[in-house]
């Protein structure tokens, strides 16, 4: 479980003069903020390495899916002429328009995610995530998931991570920087594990 | 008797060296040393982030307590940007990132750009911010301060200045507002760290209209020296209400609020808070923090000291970069 406790944004779509934050968490993006894979503070390129990055969780049999939203709300910020630092990078490189709004979503907001090792893993107890570093408390649950098989994934998956490719899904989010999908069904059963009544199907970062 | 002020020997130095690295690593390390400050607002504010009205939040008031307030809030920005001004005036006093300008063509080499990061105009380069900050929550509700700000508004339209009409109120904040926050340096270096510490304690005016009202002055009231974060300065807020509640009950929204009662109710939050870590959590407050703050003084004051900081700070800078083109 993942609480906001301030405002977080990420520009998941941009729709006129409005850079909205989609409802979910990137599982790339959680991965870094767990400290499990780390990034240097100077990035030469500003293209991120993801492949890279995440290739010895793979080793470590270290997983986890993206958040799903468990009850998330939005608020509408506007920006004004005044630069300011944390729009800085896609102001520039996108032109972005001197002034605007940004749908940021609200402290207090809660995701839901899960997270797969063969050992113990250790999380933080806060996490910084999105563009303005916004801290969030962890609340982790152990479970022991059952090894088995699944034709639906309630959950938020990425798509780039699952070796079978679901045929159906309830919604898609075209995030960066990789799409995510909820409500996935699969044609035929794929592996993949059950955490009581919820399948979560098998994956590995950056499969594709 | 005479004694000689140096950085090198300084007790803020010797407490700092304990915990933070001596050259900036060019990897996360979350070494981590967090400033608590209360914000204490001593004029009238301007907290709006476009427009007419005040930026508030309904959030839970406490972590006990779970009704939904409304509370003032100081963003994120508002904290930093007025900071960053005071160290990058500061640097050109030095002759320091002279053709550094903000947002605009950052020179990815003078303090503010190693500190807390820039991304560069023409295409290349990035360097993340090690300084992490929250979004400030004021501890009572926006209702209770409209309260207090009714009681004042005589003496308000004596001196000519707001109206005292319901659209006027709703734009300022009234002096004696308080936001506990809380500022954590990751992975810098003692000098680096003295420079984040001066920019809070000469920064004095925040939010708009910043040359006439928005005085502020900042009370560092603990030093929290960890391999992680703590908290935020959400969870902060609703821990010293819980607290203030215990303590004055309804009277909690009557009165302003006195420094003193906030202090205290922020030092015992942080107190439960290191209990509760699962990693060491050091809290230096009281006598000890004292101590350094005297020590951080004596620094300032003192020509050579100070001259041997800079050098250092300017040598820690030079190493980083060397490193990084390598
Ligand atoms: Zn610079």
């Amino acid at each position: 479980m993942i609480e906001l406790e301030d405002f977080l944004f990420f520009s998941s779509m941009e729709k006129g003069k409005v850079a909205e934050t989609a409802p979910l968490l990137h599982n790339y993006a959680l991965a870094y903020a767990m400290s499990w894979a780390v990034s240097p503070y100077y990035h030469e390129h500003q293209a991120p390495e993801y492949e890279r990055h995440l290739q010895p969780l793979n080793h470590e049999g270290i997983y986890i899916f993206p958040a799903s939203p468990v009850e998330v709300t939005h608020r509408l910020m506007q920006y004004n002429t005044t630069p300011e630092p944390f729009l800085m990078t896609r102001a520039q490189s996108l032109g972005y328009p001197n002034w605007g709004f940004i749908k940021c979503i609200r402290p207090g907001s809660r995701f839901e995610t899960y997270a797969l090792s063969y050992n113990p893993l250790s999380f933080p107890s806060r996490i910084r995530l999105g563009k303005w570093m916004s801290q969030a408390r962890l609340e982790v649950e152990e479970v022991d998931p059952e090894r088995g098989k699944g034709k639906h994934c309630p959950a938020m998956i990425n798509v780039q991570d699952l070796p079978k490719i679901p045929t159906y899904f309830t919604s898609m989010y075209n995030v960066l920087p990789t799409r995510l999908v909820m409500g996935a069904e699969w044609e035929n059963e794929v592996e993949g594990y059950w955490v009581g009544e919820v399948f979560l199907p098998e994956a590995v970062f950056w499969w594709r | 008797m005479i004694t000689q002020t140096s950085w090198k020997d300084s007790f803020v130095k010797k407490r700092l060296e304990k915990q933070l690295p001596n050259e900036i690593p060019l990897f996360p390390k979350r070494q981590c040393v967090s400033l608590v400050i209360v914000r204490e607002f001593d004029s009238t504010a301007v907290l709006t982030t476009e427009g007419q009205t005040l930026d508030v939040e309904l959030v839970r008031c406490g972590r006990k307590n779970k009704d939904l307030i409304s509370r003032v809030l100081l963003q994120k920005r508002k904290q930093i940007a007025p900071e960053r001004r005071t160290g990058r005036a500061f640097n050109r006093d030095l002759g320091w990132g002279e053709k550094c300008a903000y947002m605009e063509q950052m020179c990815g080499k003078c303090p503010d750009c190693l500190i807390y990061g820039f991304a560069a105009t023409s295409g290349e380069g990035a360097q993340r911010s090690r300084v992490w900050t929250d979004s400030g929550f004021a501890i009572r509700s926006y209702e209770a301060m409209q309260r207090s700000i009714t009681l004042n508004a005589i003496s308000d339209t004596t001196r000519g200045g707001i109206s005292g009409s319901a659209f006027a109120e709703r734009e300022h904040i009234r002096p004696q507002v308080f936001f506990p926050t809380i500022e954590t340096a990751v992975d810098v270096t003692p000098s680096e760290f003295m420079y984040i510490l001066r920019n809070i304690l000469a920064t004095t005016r925040y939010g708009a209209e910043s040359n006439r009202q928005g005085f502020v002055q900042n009370h560092v009231v603990a030093m929290l020296f960890s391999r992680g974060e703590v908290l935020s300065n959400l969870a902060l807020t609703q821990g010293v209400y819980d607290r203030l509640l215990e303590r004055k009950g309804e009277n909690l929204n009557e009165f302003p609020l006195e420094r003193s009662e906030v202090v205290e109710a922020v030092l015992d939050v942080l107190h439960e808070e290191a209990r509760e870590s699962y990693l060491p959590v050091e809290i230096c407050a009281g006598e000890e923090l004292q101590a350094l703050l005297a020590s951080v003084r004596d620094l300032w004051r003192s020509e050579e000291a100070n001259e041997e900081w800079l050098r250092e700070l300017e040598n820690d800078h030079r190493a980083y970069l060397e490193k990084l083109s390598k």
